[in-house]
């Protein structure tokens, strides 16, 4: 009888099958924004005394998500390729994702500061909902993606973990932009 | 100040409202996405299944006439 091997590995299926229900999340919370804002009698969005959304500030953090994936992409090609410098740029990956979440925290206190709570109107209730569900998920994906940094580091990192924990971090890069572009214009 | 309160996110969406077009086009993504997704996850792990047997079947020894 010929031994049974897994084709997939089940640490990538299980994060792609977790990764979907997320997907659902964050389409449902962003479809009844969509569907609140665009119900909205004209001039009464965002509401009167609300501060505007940091679009322009919050580039740069979309752009540093984005670059970590990139060069999460490139940690994984090192890492096939059993290179050992794959673990740093690893780190450099989890780096610029650590920075995109500094920075995001930072934008949350000073829009709170400015009156934009979880009750001061539906925009700020969406707003933290949506974008606090985001930041939730980047810092468990850092913890994630950190466990399997510090397994390379030591050289006993298993290759469903590290794929495990990329999917999960290409997740959150891949959902910010959509976020980005419903909720911020 | 007359402010207009609605019991959900879907309660203001009508005929004649400017939101009922993105109410449709939110019913038709989401309804979509989870069939878009589960089949590509489907379509990919039924690709490996097929590339694995492919690669057993050209490494296994061929047996003499």
């Amino acid at each position: 009888m010929r031994a049974r091997r897994p084709v997939v590995s089940s640490a990538i299926l299980g994060t792609l099958i977790f990764v979907v229900a997320e997907v659902m999340f964050f389409s449902g919370a962003i479809s009844a924004f969509t569907i609140s804002r665009n119900s909205a009698p004209p001039g009464t969005w965002p509401m009167l005394g609300q501060p505007r959304l940091p679009a322009e500030a919050t580039a740069l953090n979309t752009v540093l998500l984005l670059l970590s994936g990139v060069v999460l992409l490139w940690a994984n090609r090192l890492y096939r390729k059993s290179s050992p410098s794959a673990h740093w740029v690893t780190l450099g990956a989890w780096s610029f994702g650590a920075a995109f979440v500094a920075l995001q925290a930072l934008e949350w206190m000073r829009l709170l500061s400015q009156g934009l709570t979880l009750t001061s109107s539906a925009l700020g209730g969406f707003f933290h909902l949506i974008v606090g569900a985001h930041a939730v998920h980047a810092m468990v994906a850092l913890v994630v993606l950190g466990l399997a940094w510090v397994q390379m580091a030591r050289g006993k990192v298993h290759s469903g973990t590290f794929f495990g924990a990329q999917t999960f971090w290409y997740f959150v890069v891949l959902m910010w932009p959509v976020i980005y572009a419903r909720v911020y214009f | 100040m007359n402010t207009l309160v609605l019991a959900c996110a879907v309660c203001g969406a009508g005929v004649d409202d400017p939101g009922s077009a993105s109410y449709v086009w939110m019913s038709v993504i989401i309804s979509l996405l989870p069939l878009l997704m589960l089949g590509g996850i489907l379509a990919w792990v039924v690709s490996s299944v097929r590339a694995a047997e492919k690669k057993d079947a050209e490494a296994a020894p061929r047996s003499e006439p």
